[in-house]
């Protein structure tokens, strides 16, 4: 009978996270006066111990008990073989995934929730907070701190809040606090308000409220949160490829390609940083995060640059200083660096370990229906983007005439967002490519405006 | 360009589905997104869309750039209200 899943005991999970950082050259964060960020500017931010993770070049990392106590209650997750999928793409290519909706939340998010939650109760933390777009992350983390018995405070951006209710009841259930941002609780919340009353929120100020809630404790006892983009993120996040990594090795499979979709970076680092210590280390494997082409951030150079619009605060600033020229060709000028995604990811692009591939819409719905049928589970819509270029890369095999093995992520489950698919099945979502002409266009506009200052903080 | 309350797209740093109106007013001070250009550049002609709709002051806000990384932006935040 050919093997539908590979599972771990217990006792098979592994007990310690592969910290990249030992084995890659990064050039030290800069942060906003343009020096290198100091432990001390994060203190009042993260506690002391993830911040030692964050900063730390230990290549393996042990998870501690109480961490892999709460990872068990899913974990390992199932590695399972995507017969259906092979079958109804008539590929030779041997397509295996790790289903990581598995987790309460539903998603990878757990993975760093669960640890960052206990490095806070350990360093005497009673409350964290933190930022939500469409209720995953805040969703992990209330599950995380109900574990730890912390308190936890998430600001939802206003629009999804009422678009997404169900993930606050979920967060509730937890214990968790979700409040629409902008709110009243925070100075940056009400500067907002009272400026733009029908304010739907954005990132940028659910980010600043949860900030100025976590540091303006004068107790010490909030830290604040984030689910993805930092190194300690990437790093609890590995378990997933080294549970891979195992699983494969018990029934002698190895990957070739290996795919994960990359919003912040997490999840793609977690199904592939064990697998590019292997191609540092000479393995020959095609490593490929995903992202969406209608907002790419590693496939093409950005019109625009992280303006760290905080509430507000950022200035608008005079005309002569700013300005854009259009770059429609895609990012390989080494250094530069994306908006919004891991720096760790980053650089492994521009050491050419990994290769960003963007998807559009459009595919990533039909490959994420396919996977539903012939799979069975319904993928989150992020999965989907990693999902089209599963299908992509099966195909081409096929064509190929090669038995190619690929490894991808199914980094969540759709079951909260089936509004989306909704969206999809009325045609509402939409793609469309640009014309040369279109193009040509854009950069007329454009021409008369100055190039900008890039920093850079990883050359 | 096509009617703006009918366009749709899933937000990448959201999560869910918003409609242009929402990627028009969710900048700093209402203005439009900062990643407004490379969200809708392939959809219609954001760039002209914006000249016409956006004073020339508004336009070059959107449009400017310093680039700030995440963890940035959560120091500037922290630094303006640690106490
Ligand atoms: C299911 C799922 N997959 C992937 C992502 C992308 O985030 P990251 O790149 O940090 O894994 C998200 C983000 O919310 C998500 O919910």
């Amino acid at each position: 009978m050919e093997v539908k899943k590979i599972l771990l005991s217990d006792d098979e999970i592994p007990r310690q996270w592969y910290n990249i950082l030992s084995d890659i050259k990064m050039n030290p964060p800069l942060g906003p006066d343009g020096k290198p960020i100091s432990a001390e500017q994060l203190a009042p931010v993260f506690p002391m111990n993830l911040i030692e993770q964050e900063l730390s070049d230990k290549r393996w990392i042990d998870i501690p008990d109480e961490v892999l106590e709460v990872l068990k209650i899913w974990r390992a997750t199932p590695l399972i073989r995507a017969t259906g999928l092979e079958k109804a793409l008539d590929t030779p290519a041997r397509i295996y995934y790790k289903y990581e909706g598995a987790s309460p939340p539903g998603s990878h998010k757990a993975n760093t929730a669960v640890a960052q939650a206990y490095y806070n109760k350990e360093f005497g933390i009673k409350k964290l907070t933190t930022e939500t777009g469409a209720g995953q992350w805040g969703s992990a983390l209330s599950f995380a701190c109900a574990h730890f018995g912390l308190e936890c405070k998430v600001y939802m951006v206003k629009v999804s809040f009422e678009q997404k209710p169900y993930r606050k009841s979920m967060m509730g259930v937890w214990g968790g606090k979700c409040i629409p941002s902008p709110s009243s609780y925070t100075k940056a919340g009400r500067e907002v308000l009272e400026k733009f009353p029908d304010s739907q929120g954005s990132l940028g100020i659910a980010i600043s409220e949860a900030v100025e809630e976590a540091v303006s404790d004068t107790t010490g006892k909030t830290r604040y949160s984030l689910g993805s983009v930092l190194n300690h993120v990437m790093l609890h996040q590995t378990i997933i490829g080294l549970e891979a990594k195992k699983q494969m090795d018990k029934i002698g499979e190895y990957p070739d390609v290996i795919i994960g979709c990359a919003g912040g970076g997490s999840n793609f680092a977690g199904i592939s940083f064990p697998f590019v210590l292997d191609k540092i280390n000479g393995k020959d494997i095609d490593i490929y995060p995903v992202e969406p082409l209608a907002c790419p951030t590693m496939t093409r150079a950005e019109f625009s640059y992280d303006h760290g619009d905080i509430a507000g605060y950022t200035p608008l600033l005079p005309m002569h200083s700013l300005g854009h020229t259009f770059m429609p060709a895609p990012i390989h000028a080494g250094g530069l660096r994306y908006h919004g995604m891991s720096p760790i990811v980053s650089q492994l692009i521009v050491e050419g370990l990994i290769t960003p591939k963007a998807v559009n819409q459009l595919d990533s719905y039909e490959a994420g229906i396919l996977c539903a049928k012939t799979e069975g589970i319904i993928p989150a819509p992020e999965t989907n983007n990693a999902l089209a270029y599963v299908v992509a890369e099966a195909r081409k095999a096929r064509e190929e005439g090669k038995e190619k093995v690929i490894l991808f992520s199914w980094s969540g489950h759709g079951l909260i967002d089936l509004g989306s698919y909704d969206k999809y099945f009325e045609g509402k979502i939409i793609d469309c490519k640009p014309e040369d002409e279109e193009l040509k266009r854009y950069s007329e506009i454009l021409k008369n405006y100055p190039k900008p200052e890039i920093i850079k903080d990883y050359r | 360009m096509p009617n703006a309350s009918i366009l749709i797209k899933r937000c990448p740093m959201l999560g869910g589905e918003i409609s242009f109106k929402y990627c028009e007013t969710c900048g700093g001070n209402n203005l439009p997104c900062r990643k407004v250009m490379d969200c809708w550049q392939e959809t219609f002609d954001i760039a002209r869309y914006l000249k016409d709709t956006l004073t020339k002051e508004e336009f070059a806000a959107v449009m400017s750039s310093k680039n700030y990384s995440k963890i940035s932006t959560i120091i500037a935040a922290s630094e303006k209200n640690f106490k």
